[in-house]
């Protein structure tokens, strides 16, 4: 019997739960509503993107949230303090994450060291990279900054397509393909899921796993200037629990946290699954910000829970 | 090599160094009963993450890992909190009124004993990985530590609630008999008992321990539970230093500072090889350096980052990879 893609729990969740909330809330099954949901959940989104790649390998990154902090703290900092052109103040946060991403790969490819301790390490450096940055949020008066928040694509049928938006849309469909198409794609696919089979096939592992570090770390960077580019400020203590929410959006999207099996579109449900959850707390009013922190943990668990229960029959 | 050689070396060199640069800070004096001086209050503020780093000691013993304790800790310093100053929007304030001091501590510590159960139940009945497993309650404990506190910061003054932290008992101050008394009692549990070789011989080699007949679920459940206690116990601390509770910061980052603390001490953090009196020695001699650190105008964010790259050292150090071109060089 083929058995129904994880996938599909996933999307049925997120219409269920979509539906749910536009019973309860009027006005929250509007297609405004759920194109805002996209654009909320662009920086969910993309860290969750880059980590479905790690945790395909069998990997995990604790850094991501302090990663796309930096970023974003990096990247209005040069805008502000410093005379560097606009663009390159875009650029430099996106190369420094990429580099910071591809330094922890080597320390865990080459060093065979555990990747929660080196991103955990990371997650203390690169919070404490933000920090210096500055202690609190910080405006940012760029016009370049500006003319992104501004920006957006009109579509027919009175569709608006906001920077955040299409970053997100744009980079889940090259990496999908990546993923699907390309060697690099497969062969991350085939480095998770236990043993050493990969390393038998003769498929390249060190490199790959610098390279998908070095991937995640760039979406973390872009996930902090989408942060930035969405709020006009870069804010030191957002990413705070947001590698939870990441790695929740890949479980959610039917990742298995062994590896080996995991995919984009499931990410990117996962995202969204998540940003009905706390878009209906909003709608409701009464209920307060950390409802959200406690049912997406609660979700997590559920889906390992039932993810475990479900492949012990096969094992 | 014995793994608590680099924990001691480290902290003499350091104390020999802050004995050159700053001999005042050795200096002890008693005043309103209590010792105070600057090595009194580095004890004292290392006392909570020796806590912390004894239940994670023996969960990494056993080749996991607890990324809830700071949550943890929140959830227990809230508990207490909320009992005691009973602000009016907690969903605690109506609970158990007139209920004795010891009674508050228990509810508290039962509280993070049983997030620590929670994540013992996940790890060995549901089998999910040890991170994840706890990452669960690393957000969402703090979560509902949020949730109990209703979001608000949480300020009481009760020299009863902050005695865990301000107390003294003939002269040294409560959290330096605490981690004592809880250090001696387990690390005797562990040497003089089999139970230390069991925790040992899961970490080493879990589908062996459970052919030989090692309780092994029952194990780690106890253990995560009993790490739990620990963090509890730290976040009573924590808050009654400040006699304030703040969920959102109670022992924020302190499960970094446990997991450096057990692998300054040596053990192997891939589990099977333990020695709780060096995991104390590394959690004061982090205390130690961060002391120095800050009392020497390095700004917090940088002593952060270099906590951060210490960790990635000091495992680093503990690779087989490097020890490999160590021994080749050498």
């Amino acid at each position: 019997m083929k058995r129904l893609p994880p996938q599909t729990l996933t999307a049925a969740l997120f219409v269920a739960l979509f539906g749910a909330a536009s019973l309860r809330y009027p006005g929250f099954g509007s297609f405004s509503v759920g194109v805002g949901l996209v654009t909320d959940q662009a920086v969910l989104g993309l860290l969750a993107l880059g980590m479905t790649f790690v945790i395909l390998t069998g990997g995990i990154d604790l850094s991501v949230g302090s990663a796309m902090a930096l970023s974003g703290m990096a990247c209005v900092w040069l805008l502000e303090k410093t005379s560097l052109p606009d663009p390159l103040a875009l650029l430099v946060p996106l190369a420094l994450g990429t580099g910071f991403g591809w330094l922890q790969g080597r320390l865990i490819a080459d060093l065979k060291l555990p990747p929660f301790l080196v991103t955990l390490g990371g997650l203390f450096a690169f919070q404490g990279l933000a920090n210096l940055a500055g202690e609190g949020s910080m405006q940012s008066q760029s016009p370049l900054l500006k003319s992104f928040t501004q920006w957006s694509l009109s579509l027919p049928g009175g569709i608006t397509i906001s920077v955040p938006t299409l970053a997100f849309l744009v980079l889940a469909l090259v990496l999908a393909l990546v993923l699907r198409q390309t060697r690099f794609g497969r062969t991350a696919m085939a480095l998770g899921g236990g043993g050493n089979s990969a390393f038998e096939m003769g498929l390249p592992v060190r490199a790959t796993l610098v390279r998908v570090y070095a991937l995640n770390g760039f979406c973390a960077a872009l996930a902090g200037l989408v942060y930035v580019v969405y709020t006009g400020s870069g804010d030191p203590l957002t990413g705070i629990g947001r590698e939870l929410e990441a790695i929740s959006a890949c479980v959610i999207g039917g990742s298995a946290l062994a590896g080996g099996r995991g995919s984009i579109i499931g990410a990117v449900l996962g995202a969204l699954t998540i940003g009905v959850i706390q878009a209906a707390i909003i709608f409701d009013g009464t209920l307060s910000s950390w409802w959200g922190k406690i049912a997406v943990a609660g979700l997590l668990g559920l889906f390992l829970i039932a993810q475990g229960a479900l492949s012990k029959p096969r094992a | 090599m014995k793994s608590w050689v680099p924990a001691l070396g480290g902290l003499v060199g350091l104390l020999l160094l802050q004995a050159v640069l700053d001999p005042s800070f050795f200096v002890i004096s008693a005043r309103d009963g209590r010792l105070v001086g600057s090595l009194i209050d580095v004890l004292t503020r290392s006392a909570p993450i020796v806590i912390v780093a004894l239940g994670m000691g023996l969960v990494i013993a056993t080749g996991g890992v607890d990324l809830s304790v700071g949550a943890l800790a929140a959830i227990s310093g809230v508990i207490a909190a909320c009992l005691v100053a009973r602000p009016e929007t907690s969903p605690l304030a109506p609970l158990m009124l007139g209920t004795p001091m010891i009674v508050i501590f228990a509810v508290a510590l039962l509280g993070a004993m049983l997030g620590g159960l929670f994540n013992g139940f996940l790890v060995s009945k549901a089998r999910i990985q040890p991170i994840v497993a706890t990452l669960i309650l690393m957000t969402g404990g703090r979560g509902i530590a949020q949730w109990l506190s209703a979001g608000q910061i949480i300020n009481y003054q009760s020299a009863d609630l902050a005695w865990p932290a301000r107390g003294s008992l003939f002269l040294v101050p409560i959290p330096i008999w605490l981690a004592l008394a809880l250090l001696t009692v387990v690390a005797l549990l562990t040497q003089a008992f089999p139970f230390g070789r069991l925790i040992a011989a899961t970490g080493a080699n879990e589908e062996a321990a459970e052919y030989v007949g090692i309780a092994v679920g029952r194990l780690k459940l106890v253990l995560y539970g009993f790490c739990g206690l620990c963090a509890g116990i730290a976040g009573l601390i924590w808050s009654g230093d400040i006699q304030a509770a703040d969920a959102s910061n109670i022992g924020l980052y302190s499960e970094l500072d446990a997991i450096l603390a057990v692998a300054l001490g040596g053990a192997s953090l891939s589990g099977g090889k333990f020695n709780l009196w060096a995991t104390a020695l590394g959690a004061v001699l982090m205390r130690l350096m961060t002391t120095m650190l800050l009392t020497r105008g390095v700004e917090p964010p940088v002593a952060m980052i270099l906590k951060g790259l210490l960790v990635v050292l000091v495992c680093a150090l503990g690779s087989p990879v490097v020890r490999g071109w160590v021994r080749r060089t050498a």
